[in-house]
């Protein structure tokens, strides 16, 4: 009996973490998730799915849903989708294999477990939500671009335009 | 000037982004998976509702078409 209801169990976390993955493939594949600010700039949606997945299913479920959006940016950084980043992974594969995938893997599993905390704290487990959703657009950004910085900031992809803003 | 200011601007709307609908959608999700319990915003338009339906100012919902 107990291990029909673990089967159970399972099989809604696998049900419900594909649908998750969907909605990552999807809004990635269609472009749903941007929106165009400017020249070269697009607001993204993309760690919205991520933030709820890894809030509600756990820090595993927020690595892998983090890891599929990173093969995702990958892809677009091999096919040329993905400007900056296709400048990257020309220069360095490897490092841009980890910056893609494994800084949006780490954001994943870095929100769940940083729900997980707040949750604990918030007692009526309302603000740790919001807190959880704010947390993953800031990590993203701050692994993504702080990764920039540490590996690429010398680059001749980074440069040019370091070089034109200490001009001005 | 202009790009770092869309830039910022960027940041900005992503990082309201995560915390409205990010938040706002686990937090939906959970309790409608019975996880969690909802917003109390909820659960007042509830009890107006429910207020209503006693009142007879509105009818139940299986009543209607009688």
């Amino acid at each position: 009996m107990e291990q029909q209801v673990n089967k159970q169990v399972n099989v809604r976390y696998i049900a419900e973490l594909g649908m998750f993955i969907g909605i990552i493939l999807l809004m990635e594949l269609t472009g749903l998730n941007k929106i165009p600010l400017g020249p070269g700039l697009n607001m993204t949606f993309s760690m919205v799915p991520i933030a709820v997945g890894a809030m509600l299913l756990g820090p595993l479920a927020g690595t892998i849903l983090g890891a599929v959006y990173g093969l995702t940016s990958l892809y677009n950084a091999i096919t040329g989708a993905g400007g900056m980043t296709h400048a990257f992974f020309q220069l360095n594969p490897f490092m841009t294999v980890l910056l893609c995938v494994g800084t949006r893997t780490l954001v994943g599993l870095a929100v769940g477990w940083l729900f997980r905390l707040l949750r604990k704290l918030d007692r009526h487990r309302i603000w740790c939500y919001f807190a959880g959703g704010l947390s993953a657009p800031l990590l993203n950004t701050l692994l993504f671009m702080g990764f920039i910085v540490l590996f690429f900031y010398r680059t001749e992809a980074v440069q040019p335009s370091s070089r034109h803003w200490q001009t001005r | 000037m202009f790009v770092i200011l869309l830039v910022g601007v960027q940041g900005l709307i992503e990082a309201a982004t995560g915390l409205v609908i990010g938040g706002g959608v686990a937090k939906g999700v959970a309790a409608a998976l019975k996880r969690d319990k909802p917003l109390p915003f909820f659960k007042t338009v509830k009890a107006a509702g429910q207020t209503a339906i006693e009142q007879k100012v509105v009818s139940e919902p299986e009543h209607r078409g009688e």
